[in-house]
């Protein structure tokens, strides 16, 4: 029998069909397309528009990961719609919580500020030392990618983008070049954005815009042991899969000092990376790339911002401009011990010359010229204060009134360098002429230091005359300067500029009979001289790779052999322990504020478990420990007390060459062979 | 017509479609007078007097007598009122990136529209001519990666059209429109901080509002930084009447226009009209229509560049004359409404609603339009 279709039917009340007429007439007055329900599947079948749309209502909708689908999509659909590739990067960032704000607020924090009660910070922007590897994955790999996308869309036309400093955007092909994004919105972006991809760039070895624990999959994706070993990968990966996250580990030591308002070479560890120059310069290579290219991206919008009368805005981009400016001029002077002219400062332009050797006898972190000119020349000038400085190379006022010894900014050993056409070396012109005014300027009038001489200097000599000395001088019979060609590699790591050319540190450099670390026990007596190398070895049963104080004493067994080491950590610690401060000042200099003493704490965290739990026993509690270690990091390892007679240490002057090239930190000064030749 | 001049005819069409077919070509004057829009953007086979010309010029050849007609509209929409009172609260906040982007969430890359159209036109024994002004812009406050831009669009025509339609056996009819067309425009797009543009936009935003004619001048600006051109075009059109209560018709817009040297996006529409006498209110005639239009941009390889469109409308007549109409639509999916009343001068509301597809951050625009119209 046939079913009764009708009777299944429910009846078709007026009830019913109110409702069907509400439901369309709803669906109508909503606004919504209608048709969009006919749609088999409209996701799928979105053209580049259509997914550009989806993408941006996905924005609107905080859904970052359905849009970040959606502009992958129609990237890969449209590989010329800068609209897909600006975007995208607007979904990364957000889906990673990257902001402008946050951006500032790391900058601002290592410039020495408090931002929303916390404390300053060194290091870089995003790094600390509880920093994970996901974690600075999770910050690189948006800004990285977002980056790539932005540099994308500004190279629409297929052009080399000329970037000062010698660093090109070549065109890579296939470029979002439709238009639809303008420079000026994608400039900004990249600038700020560029500026966190040149601090971590060098961390992502295989290049893929991530930094984990995958490296160099990318360039061989099966895994297989032969590509693995294969030389594009081990050029890259050298320490094999592991290589990015091993090399992020040791980045947060290397920086984890720096202090981007005034980096110095100390603070950036460099020869903790690797003891290979090459790795080193390849490293800052990678670095400067884009941040050169992010100074350039910023200067031209604080440029356009400026010329349209909007110093508000500009203003406000002037601090990361400044920071990334400091970090550029940073890293074309930070260069490992590679014998070359890496700050322009020779006065040898082959970079040949030999190097200079002096001794800073009266320890005020400038090269002295001439002890016998001081009552000469310089009488009258030298009186309280700053103007005592003027007795050394380079100053503004030594300057004035011995110019035939300086090159002038229009000599041509300074025009004729090779490196002089480039904006990095305007801005080393530029550094050299700020240092100089800035110096000037803490000049006080006092006997023939009047007004008029330091406005002089200020207006002319700064501009005049470099801190370079020319290349026919030589060293007088008493001077700091003891041989070698004046400015090559003329600084120590001391955190000063011994010549008054700008920069701090910038070529750590290491020379025989050098006071390389700034530790010798120099005096004027020795002036004219060179002060004898610390000698000494271990004697036997005190193999401790350290100058023992007594070898009378037997040599503590481990952990503790270092425990009686002339400038060991653990020997200052000892003495805290029982001795506290005025048995430290007997033995050790104080630090003055040279701001080393962080560093002493950190090389404390990195002395071994098994001797600090053993050194905790020396101490009646935690806190008298805790204090302990204090109170020796408040201590240089630079030993005052002249040779001990039943020590190691057999004849010389300490802190003179006392390094040998073994890997281990001697003198426990926190640094290691630094003198290996 | 011979098989010759059917070929010569087709082989022209093929000549101009490829010389036409570029899916980057800009759109032509997309005008349309309040009724169509009404009833969802559709009237190819039932356009009336000077608006014909740019519906379908065939339908010049129904006209026996004449007339002339003012038509005026503003297009709001509830984006720009949500816009324009976020910018009356942060305006201030311009200058200061930190503010603006803790402020920017409600605005972000939504775009405020308004349009503007005057349409006075005027026609005798199927000849027809018009002045159009219509102008449309855009302006929004977005977050680019990280930093605020500013988005401007315009677009603004100004066109000057006369045509003529023709009566030929069989109930067909033919007409054609010529069309000089001065055109504003600046392409939607974000704009920052080394554009020019993002400067005079800004300063225009950072005006103080003083209700509603300062937002409209804080809009204007898309103009002032909108490059001109100028072009020529085309319009075709045939008709034919089914019998009393159904006319089918068919028209080439754009075949060809050329803007600044380059060739406008083309399009084909058809359209089949019902439009049937009753006698549903006293005193008055009349009279149902229903369209339904289908529209395909003649560029090959963009198959979703066609619209379905489809509306109804009762009208009312006293005398001959229009007294007013109430007329629902769905163009392309998107729903329109609108309704006019009056004698010799009305007043006249439209709810638009269309898919633009031409800058981010929006799948549909929606515009509530008033108009003050003329018709004589």
């Amino acid at each position: 029998m046939m079913p009764r279709i009708r009777a299944l039917r429910p009846p078709l009340t007026v009830a019913v069909m109110i409702r069907v007429v509400s439901a369309a007439a709803g669906l109508w007055l909503s606004g919504c397309n209608v048709f969009s329900p006919l749609a088999a599947d409209a996701d799928r079948d979105l053209n580049y528009r259509g997914l550009i749309l989806k993408g941006n209502a996905a924005i609107n909708d905080e859904q970052y990961a359905d849009a970040l689908y959606y502009f992958t999509r129609a990237k890969e659909m449209n590989p010329k719609g800068a609209e897909a590739y600006l975007y995208q990067s607007k979904a990364l960032v957000s889906l990673y919580k990257i902001d402008y704000n946050t951006l500032n607020n790391e900058f601002n924090l290592r410039r020495g500020k408090t931002v929303n009660g916390l404390p300053p910070k060194s290091g870089l922007p995003f790094i600390d030392s509880i920093t994970s590897l996901e974690g600075i994955d999770s910050i690189y790999y948006p800004v990285a990618q977002s980056v790539e996308n932005l540099e994308h869309i500004l190279r629409h036309k297929l052009d080399t983008i000329l970037v000062p400093g010698g660093v090109n955007l070549y065109p890579d092909g296939d470029t979002a070049g439709d238009g639809r994004v303008t420079e000026g919105v994608a400039r900004l972006d990249l600038g700020l954005l560029q500026t966190i991809k040149g601090m971590l760039g060098p961390l992502d070895l295989d290049g893929n815009n991530r930094i984990d624990a995958e490296c160099g999959v990318n360039l061989c994706p099966n895994r297989d042991a032969a590509c693995m070993s294969g030389a594009r990968y081990m050029r890259n990966c050298k320490e094999g899969l592991l290589s990015e996250a091993v090399g992020f580990e040791r980045f947060k030591n290397l920086t984890r000092s720096l202090d981007i308002n005034n980096p110095s070479t100390k603070d950036i560890r460099a020869r903790q990376l690797t003891a290979n120059p090459n790795d080193i310069n390849e490293f800052l290579d990678r670095m400067s790339g884009p941040i050169g290219s992010s100074t350039f991206n910023l200067d031209s919008v604080t440029g356009a911002m400026n010329s349209h009368n909007e110093g508000e805005l500009s203003g406000q981009l002037s601090e990361i401009v400044s920071n990334v400016q400091d970090l550029s001029n940073f890293l074309s002077y930070m260069r490992f011990n590679d014998n070359l002219d890496n700050d322009f400062d020779s006065q040898d332009s082959s970079g040949k010359g030999v190097r200079m050797v002096w001794h800073d006898y009266d320890k005020d972190n400038s090269i002295h010229w001439d002890y016998d000119d001081d009552e000469v020349t310089l009488k009258g000038y030298l009186g309280a204060g700053a103007n005592g400085e003027a007795r050394n190379l380079g100053h503004p006022l030594h300057r004035r009134l011995h110019p035939e010894l300086y090159v002038k900014f229009t000599d041509s050993s300074w025009t004729k360098r090779k490196t002089a056409q480039e904006a990095s070396m305007n801005a080393r012109k530029a550094a050299m002429i700020k240092r100089c005014q800035d110096v000037a300027r803490t000049l006080t009038v006092d006997g023939l230091v009047t007004q008029q001489v330091i406005d002089d200097v200020i207006a002319a000599t700064c501009l005049t005359y470099t801190s370079f000395i020319k290349s026919t001088v030589r060293p007088p019979a008493k001077s700091d300067w003891q041989r070698g060609t004046a400015g090559i590699d003329e600084e120590m790591i001391d955190d000063h500029d011994n010549d008054y050319d700008g920069l701090t540190d910038e070529d750590a450099r290491n020379a025989p009979g050098m006071d390389d670390d700034n530790d010798a026990l120099l005096n004027k007596t020795m002036i004219g001289a060179d002060p004898a190398p610390m000698a000494w070895a271990d004697a036997a049963g005190h193999g401790n790779s350290c100058p023992d104080i007594d070898v009378t004493v037997p040599m503590p067994p481990q952990p503790m052999q270092r425990k009686f080491c002339i400038g060991s950590l653990e020997h200052r610690i000892y003495l805290a322990q029982h001795g506290g401060s005025d048995t430290l000042k007997l033995y050790y200099s104080k630090f003055l504020g040279e701001g080393g003493d962080g560093n002493c704490l950190e090389d404390y965290r990195k002395l071994p478990q098994a001797y600090r739990d053993s050194a905790r026993q020396e101490s009646p509690t935690d806190k008298d420990f805790a204090n302990a270690i204090e109170d020796a990091c408040r201590f240089k390892h630079i030993w005052i007390r002249g040779i001990p007679s039943d020590s190691e240490w057999k004849s010389g002057v300490f802190g003179v060459d006392e390094e040998f090239p073994d890997g281990v930190d001697n003198d426990g000064d926190g640094w290691i062979d630094e003198d290996a030749k | 017509m011979s098989r010759s001049s059917a070929l010569s005819a087709a082989l022209l069409c093929s000549v101009l479609l490829s010389a036409m077919a570029d899916s980057r070509a800009e759109d032509g004057p997309q005008y349309r007078d309040p009724k169509s829009q009404s009833l969802g953007r559709t009237g190819v086979a039932s356009s009336q007097g000077g608006t014909a010309l740019y519906l379908n010029p065939a339908a010049l050849g129904r006209e026996e007598g004449g007339g002339m007609g003012l038509s005026m509209d503003l297009g709001l929409n509830s984006v720009l009122l949500d816009y324009a009172a976020w910018a009356s609260d942060n305006r201030q906040y311009l200058d200061n990136m930190d503010s603006l982007l803790a402020r920017i969430g409600p605005v972000d890359n939504k775009w405020a529209p308004f349009s503007q159209s005057l349409l006075l036109y005027g026609n005798w024994q199927g000849v027809a001519f018009s002045a159009l002004v219509d102008t449309r812009y855009k302006v929004t406050v977005a977050r680019a990666v990280l930093t605020p831009v500013l988005g401007v669009g315009a677009l603004s025509d100004v066109v000057l059209t006369a045509g003529k339609g023709f009566r030929a056996d069989y109930g067909y009819r033919f007409g054609f429109a010529l069309k000089y067309i001065h055109r504003s425009r600046f392409e939607d797009r974000l704009i920052g901080a080394t554009d020019d543009p993002f400067y005079t936009a800004k300063k225009a935003l950072e005006n103080p509002d003083d209700g509603w004619s300062g937002t409209f001048a804080k809009l204007g600006v898309a103009g002032e930084i909108a490059e001109s051109s100028q072009g020529a075009g085309l319009n075709l059109g045939a008709e034919k009447d089914l019998n009393q209560d159904w006319t089918a018709g068919l028209s080439l817009i754009d075949f060809p226009t050329i803007i600044d040297q380059a060739f406008t996006r083309p399009d084909i529409n058809l359209g089949l009209s019902y439009h049937h006498g009753v006698q549903w209110m006293t005193d008055l005639e009349n009279k149902v229509l229903v369209n339904l239009d289908w529209q395909r941009f003649l560029i090959p390889g963009t198959p979703w560049f066609k619209q379905l469109k489809m509306g109804a409308a009762l009208e009312g007549y006293l005398n001959k004359r229009p007294v007013g109409y109430i007329g629902i639509g769905i163009n392309d999916g998107y729903p329109t409404f609108g309704l006019r009343f009056g004698y010799l001068v009305y007043l006249s509301y439209v709810y638009v609603a269309e898919e633009v597809g031409t800058y981010p951050g929006q799948e549909k625009l929606s515009f509530h339009k008033i108009g003050l119209e003329a018709e004589f």
